[in-house]
């Protein structure tokens, strides 16, 4: 469905569920007191998906990132690694990223029948307890 | 969903994926969400609900349920403007359809459809690639000297230098995005009727936006979008999807009815 125009990643409808969350879920004319299917588990993800910004683990993850750079040694724009970039689909695969990550773990509650996704969501939110906005159940 | 079928008939209850004007009502052959019923129309005076049956008590949803009402407003929107209606809008019955949508917000409804008609939805997203990181260390000498102090050092004699410079690293990513999403903006937003800024997803993004543009610009806006990623290609990939109905520029006009 993807195809490549120049340098915009096309795609009729979005093509990964992380991005159908992101433009469904949450928008559409509401008819008050009618939105009854429930998707308690896919919402939780959509907010597990959004990492908190500021924080500590954010931080640490960027200084990583900037350290691993070699700038002085081979200059912060390479050609050729670029074009080898866009041939593999980008900076896919360098970093595990929050993106990554999140369409990981999206994937883990879809991949397997609903009863073991719920599972997964639910024992997924107990142990993210420590951390940012946790909602009560 | 689940593979039992039902040994009796569970009582049905109408989904809702969105609206359009009679005249232009889609005739859709597909599924419905759930999977139980087939997609029908339910019309009263100038308007039409795309509906289908679900089962009442219906909770479940999975990926393929919001494949479903991505798919069949898709349709829709193919030959007619569509209000997208939230995804899991289940109402009693068709009658409540009518009484309670089609009739209570029928105003309502023909300004968003002479509003949004003839246009479409477009999505952009942008990311940033992981030589952002370079700019940030090119850009700010801060930052340069302290990766230097910090790298190949023991993390945790450097557990502090290492959040100081990550929170560098934030702020300078902060104020990048903020420049580009005004630039990205700059160049989209006057040939769009409206546009939709949503938050931004994840620590890498630069924007996700939706813009409401006339299919009669589609042309041109394909290609300033075009053009805004080859003026980025080394630091931000983009997505581009579309075009799509209109889910962001209906969601303002909720009233207060129910």
């Amino acid at each position: 469905m993807t195809t490549e125009g120049g340098f915009l990643q096309r795609s009729p409808h979005p093509s990964s569920l992380y991005d159908v969350l992101d433009l469904i879920l949450d928008k559409g004319l509401v008819i008050d007191l009618y939105v009854r299917v429930s998707l308690v588990g896919i919402e939780l993800l959509t907010i597990d998906a959004r990492i908190v910004v500021a924080s500590v683990d954010t931080y640490l993850r960027f200084a990583e990132a900037v350290n691993r750079l070699d700038i002085a040694e081979t200059g912060a724009k390479d050609l050729p690694e670029f074009i080898e970039d866009l041939g593999q689909g980008g900076g896919r695969g360098k970093t595990k990223g929050a993106i990554e990550g999140a369409k990981d773990s999206i994937k883990d509650v879809f991949s397997g029948d609903e009863d073991d996704g719920k599972e997964k969501a639910s024992s997924r939110r107990r142990s993210r307890s420590s951390s940012s906005k946790d909602d009560e159940e | 969903m689940s593979g039992e079928s039902p040994s009796r008939a569970p009582s049905m209850a109408t989904y809702v994926y969105g609206v359009v004007r009679a005249g232009d009502a889609p005739n859709i052959d597909a599924a419905g969400v759930g999977g139980h019923g087939r997609v029908r129309n339910v019309s009263d005076g100038g308007l039409t609900a795309i509906v289908s049956d679900v089962e009442e008590g219906f909770v479940e949803a999975g990926r393929e349920d919001l494949e479903r009402h991505m798919a069949i407003l898709e349709q829709a929107a193919l030959s007619a403007t569509v209000v997208p209606l939230r995804f899991g809008t289940v109402m009693p019955d068709d009658d409540a359809v009518t009484a309670e949508l089609l009739r209570a917000r029928a105003s309502e409804l023909d300004e968003l459809l002479a509003a949004l008609d003839g246009r479409v939805e477009l999505s952009l997203t942008g990311t940033y690639e992981e030589r952002i990181f370079g700019e940030v260390v090119d850009e700010q000498p801060e930052v340069a000297a302290l990766r230097q102090r910090v790298r190949g050092r023991d993390e945790n004699a450097t557990y502090y230098d290492r959040i100081r410079l990550g929170e560098l690293v934030a702020n300078a990513m902060a104020a990048k995005r903020q420049h580009d999403t005004e630039q990205v903006l700059a160049k989209l937003r006057p040939l769009a009727d409206d546009v939709h800024v949503g938050d931004v997803a994840h620590e890498r993004s630069v924007l996700s936006a939706s813009f409401l543009v006339h299919r009669d610009r589609l042309p041109e806006f394909d290609r300033a979008a075009e053009e805004v990623a080859a003026e980025n290609r080394t630091r931000i990939r983009f997505r581009y999807a579309g075009p799509l109905p209109p889910y962001d520029f209906v969601g303002g006009k909720a009233g207060p009815w129910g």
